[in-house]
């Protein structure tokens, strides 16, 4: 076979156009050239050798040793393409290895078929009272923004953190008003611990007004409310009216008896501090008087 | 069919009916969405009812581009408060998915008869195994049809992570309907 030969053969040995006639005689050419047949031949030889089984296995090994499996490149792009059209190279290359992954391609159809099956569980009938309950429900309630911020402040409540939250703003003020080196009444916690520890005769002896600011406290309290009592219901209807006088009556001789109790209760502490300490008697005389007049004002109520 | 925009016009000129036909309209989303997060017919109705309830106090500020979107994530966050305070009750997986749904309806209209099919029953079946996240992301992008940048907002979530979430769900659906029934979509 001449060299032109070969340079013929050649050149069209890559086209895939050729016509019949120049087609049998390339397949000639490549069986009587010695040349040619151990240059060209060998990878037809070669590719004979290798069934499918075995090129998918190479493949797989070589795919193992470099990049990896191309499964999940493959699982996202099947994906993708239910989502919209892949281009051409990309449905290419997918299509390449559909054709040699068995488990990717059953994918395919049952990514589809569940495309078009789950869409119909969007809407489910709840029975036909549903829409009167919620009108029901609905009409009942006024909507508006007190409506809106009872819902809301209700929210925020049925959240979980909210206990959290509550919880940290509680420790916020507790340090606000018991630690901030600003806080009139700082420390007032520490002196309180440090009061109850001491027995109740030290604190009497050592404190001996106390007890008069509460008895006082105690007047102008029952006075305050006896007096905003009566502004809230004065003009109204005469049976409230009579109520009212009523319960205050009940009201004074309950103030009675509490005041006759607290009074006696002190007696019984100045007697237990006066039998300890005779030099706190004139003290002792000067609360009596101060509870004797609280009493009187009570009763003149 | 009265377009969105009229209806809720209406309803929040005072319009009992118009609120009638804005839950007409959605009550059957609202309560596939409920009963797919609880898995139960009758708190999935509760909650549905709930959910009406909350859309009707802030009508104000409903919208209608993302009128959508806005109530499935109402029913979304109920049922996950709900959820959240019922965690101490039995796994999900203890109960048979067939359960729900026959409760659900003591005269099955379209909607049951066709989730009587045999296959409807067994996408509902891999539904049922799948995690809580892959479940949610079918829910709201494969069932109610929201698209990935509604449920990035909707989840508070880059729009990344959302496709890449629902990819990953979508195909965990499809092993797990494979694995039951190797014919499905053949």
């Amino acid at each position: 076979m001449s060299e032109t030969n070969c340079t013929w053969f050649e050149e069209r040995l890559a086209r895939d156009d050729l016509p019949e006639a120049e087609r049998r005689a390339v397949e000639a050419h490549l069986s009587s050239c010695e040349r040619c047949g151990e240059l060209y031949g060998l990878p037809d030889s070669l590719s004979a050798t290798l069934t499918a089984p075995v090129a998918m296995e190479m493949t797989r090994t070589i795919l193992d040793r470099t990049s990896g499996s191309s499964c999940s490149r493959a699982e996202s792009r099947i994906c993708e393409s239910l989502d919209r059209d892949p281009d051409p190279v990309n449905r290419e290359l997918l299509e390449l290895h559909l054709r040699s992954c068995e488990a990717c391609a059953r994918l395919v159809p049952a990514l589809q078929r569940l495309s078009l099956d789950l869409p119909h569980f969007a809407t489910l009938s709840p029975d036909p009272f549903f829409v009167d309950d919620v009108k029901a429900v609905t009409s009942a309630r006024p909507r508006g923004w007190p409506t809106r911020l009872h819902a809301g402040w209700k929210h925020w409540l049925m959240r979980p953190r909210a206990s959290w939250e509550l919880g940290y703003v509680g420790a916020m003020l507790l340090w606000l008003v018991f630690g901030a080196p600003i806080s009139p009444v700082r420390g007032a916690h520490t002196r309180a611990i440090e009061a109850l520890k001491q027995p109740v005769e030290s604190i009497a002896r050592t404190d001996v007004g106390w007890t008069d600011d509460v008895l006082a406290t105690a007047q102008r309290t029952w006075q305050a409310t006896r007096g905003i009592g009566r502004e809230s219901l004065r003009g109204w209807g005469t049976d409230l009216k009579q109520r009212y006088r009523a319960s205050e009556a009940t009201a004074r001789r309950l103030g009675s008896r509490s005041l006759e109790i607290g009074t006696e209760s002190i007696h019984r502490a100045l007697d237990l501090l006066s039998a300890e300490a005779p030099s706190s008697a004139p003290e002792k005389q000067d609360r009596n008087s101060i509870v004797n007049e609280g009493e009187d004002d009570a009763s003149n109520e | 069919m009265l377009d969105l925009a009229t209806i809720l016009e209406r309803c929040r000129q005072g319009d009992e009916l118009a609120w009638e036909a804005l839950v007409r309209r959605f009550q059957s989303r609202i309560y596939a969405t409920a009963f797919h997060y609880v898995r139960d017919a009758d708190e999935a109705r509760d909650l549905a009812q709930e959910v009406f309830v909350r859309i009707y106090q802030r009508l104000d500020s409903a919208r209608t581009d993302g009128f959508l979107p806005w109530i499935l994530r109402v029913a979304r966050n109920l049922c996950i408060d709900r959820l959240r305070r019922t965690k101490a009750r039995a796994p999900l997986s203890d109960r048979r998915v067939e359960d729900g749904v026959e409760i659900s309806d003591g005269s099955p209209g379209a909607d049951q008869a066709w989730l009587t099919n045999a296959r409807q029953r067994l996408v509902y079946r891999a539904l049922d195994r799948m995690s809580d996240k892959s479940r949610e992301m079918i829910l709201l992008k494969e069932i109610q049809g929201l698209n990935l940048k509604e449920i990035a907002k909707l989840l508070d979530a880059p729009i990344g992570t959302i496709k890449s979430r629902s990819n990953r769900a979508r195909l965990e659906l499809a092993k797990t309907v494979l694995t039951l029934d190797p014919s499905y979509g053949a």
